[in-house]
């Protein structure tokens, strides 16, 4: 093949240059393919492998036993709050709803969230009820008596502070600020952070892709 | 439900609607006199007689953006929370020392914020806030907030009232806040005349 001087010329004219720059490209094309494939689709933090998780064996919010074992086959969302909470409970609560309604009917059936009370003492069924369902009435709200509730939560190892009560009774009550997702086997899958519940396309996807996992 | 008196009411939605009016004729609120200043055009803020005395700029001391506090469930005895960009025009700092309501909607009103410790939330009273010297506060959802403890009533989406701040050297600025889900759901629905837009340079200290 002939190129006029000066006006067109191969790319590559040296066979071994050709050579060299054809097997880099191989290489960028597998480290690209290699790399597309590489990081986790999750954007949670990922328990891997699943663990199993002590059953939360409490009451729902209709006064009704709960355990987590009646909600196989689910994917579910525990969040452990309060109903006193101003700020960080409704804003995840929130969001977890948003995330749920952003995803496909099917599989919204499949997404369960359940708020267990870190606050046992004022957080009756009723209240939670009231307080769950207005961010989503398919929410699950979980109390039992103070004992009951703080013995279930530190088989998960959380223990919930409450701080000093003012005048009036009212006192905050220190709790994860984490949403734990189970995967349809009931073990926790990923960890979710505040901030990261809050980009809800984000966190939906992760919602969808465990769901996926067991189907 | 503990409603101010009607005239009140009426009178600070005039003196927003005429600040409102004054935006529309005016670009640059420098310009403008004490009276539509009083008025931002970005917030319901009105500042009071005492900014006006300590106060020798033309531009208000204080103003108040995207104001907004957290609508209920409903349950007996709630606690909610207000969030707003509050931007400190003075060419001193000032300190946030106190918020209350006119309508005195809650038992308390107190200043809070949300930290992190490890992967605990915990909330803890503060003693107001700083603003440096033209610069900005920012009470977000889980960061600093204004705690209201002890509602005397569910805060329905779109109902509105008025959140006083008392800061130590621009005084009291009494401001229009709109109740909501959260801060997206209202964009391009306030019927208050709620915050909407900065002017570009205004965002000192972001």
């Amino acid at each position: 093949m002939r190129y006029r001087a000066g006006r067109l010329r191969p790319l590559i004219s040296d066979p071994r240059r050709a050579l060299f720059a054809a097997a880099m490209a191989a290489v960028a094309v597998l480290l690209a393919t290699a790399c597309s494939s590489d990081p986790p689709a999750y954007a949670s933090t990922v328990i891997d492998p699943p663990a199993p998780v002590p059953d939360l064996s409490l009451i729902d919010h209709d006064g009704q036993p709960f355990t987590l074992d009646d909600l196989r086959g689910e994917v579910v969302v525990v969040y452990v709050g309060y109903t006193h909470c101003p700020d960080v409970c409704p804003t995840t609560l929130l969001s977890l709803a948003n995330a749920r309604r952003a995803l496909p009917a099917d599989v919204q059936d499949d997404i369960r969230v359940v708020m267990v009370t870190a606050d046992p003492d004022r957080d009756t069924p009723e209240i939670l009820k009231r307080y769950v369902g207005y961010f989503d009435p398919a929410f699950i709200g979980v109390t039992g008596s103070h004992d009951e509730v703080l013995d279930a939560l530190g088989g998960w190892g959380i223990a919930p502070v409450c701080g000093m009560p003012d005048e009036n009774g009212n006192y905050a009550v220190s709790h994860p600020a984490v949403s734990f997702v189970l995967d349809r086997e009931g073990r926790m899958r990923l960890r979710a952070s505040h901030d990261l519940t809050q980009d809800i396309e984000v966190f939906a996807n992760d919602l969808e892709l465990v769901w996926r996992e067991g189907n | 439900m503990s409603l101010r008196p009607l005239a009140r009411r009426i009178a600070l939605v005039a003196v927003v609607v005429a600040g409102l009016a004054a935006i529309g004729c005016t670009s640059d609120s420098d310009a403008e006199d004490e009276a539509t200043a009083a008025a931002t055009e970005t917030s319901t803020a009105t500042t009071n007689a005492t900014t006006a005395t300590t106060a020798t700029e033309v531009t208000p001391a204080i103003e108040v953006e995207g104001a907004w506090a957290r609508a209920t469930p409903g349950n007996p005895d709630e606690n909610s929370a207000a969030y707003a960009l509050i931007h400190n025009r003075q060419q001193v700092a000032d300190h946030l020392v106190g918020v209350s309501t006119v309508e005195n909607i809650a038992r308390s009103v107190e200043t809070h914020t949300t930290m992190m410790e490890g992967d605990t939330m915990k909330m803890v009273e503060v003693d107001g806030w700083d603003i440096p010297a033209g610069g900005t506060l920012e009470l977000k959802r889980g960061g600093d907030h204004v705690m209201f403890i002890g509602l005397d009533h569910q805060l329905v989406p779109g109902e509105t009232f008025t959140l006083v701040f008392e800061f130590e050297q621009a005084g009291t600025v009494e401001l229009l806040v709109e109740v909501k889900d959260a801060p997206e759901a209202s964009m391009g629905g306030g019927a208050m005349g709620t915050a909407t837009a900065m002017p570009g340079g205004g965002m000192s200290g972001q």
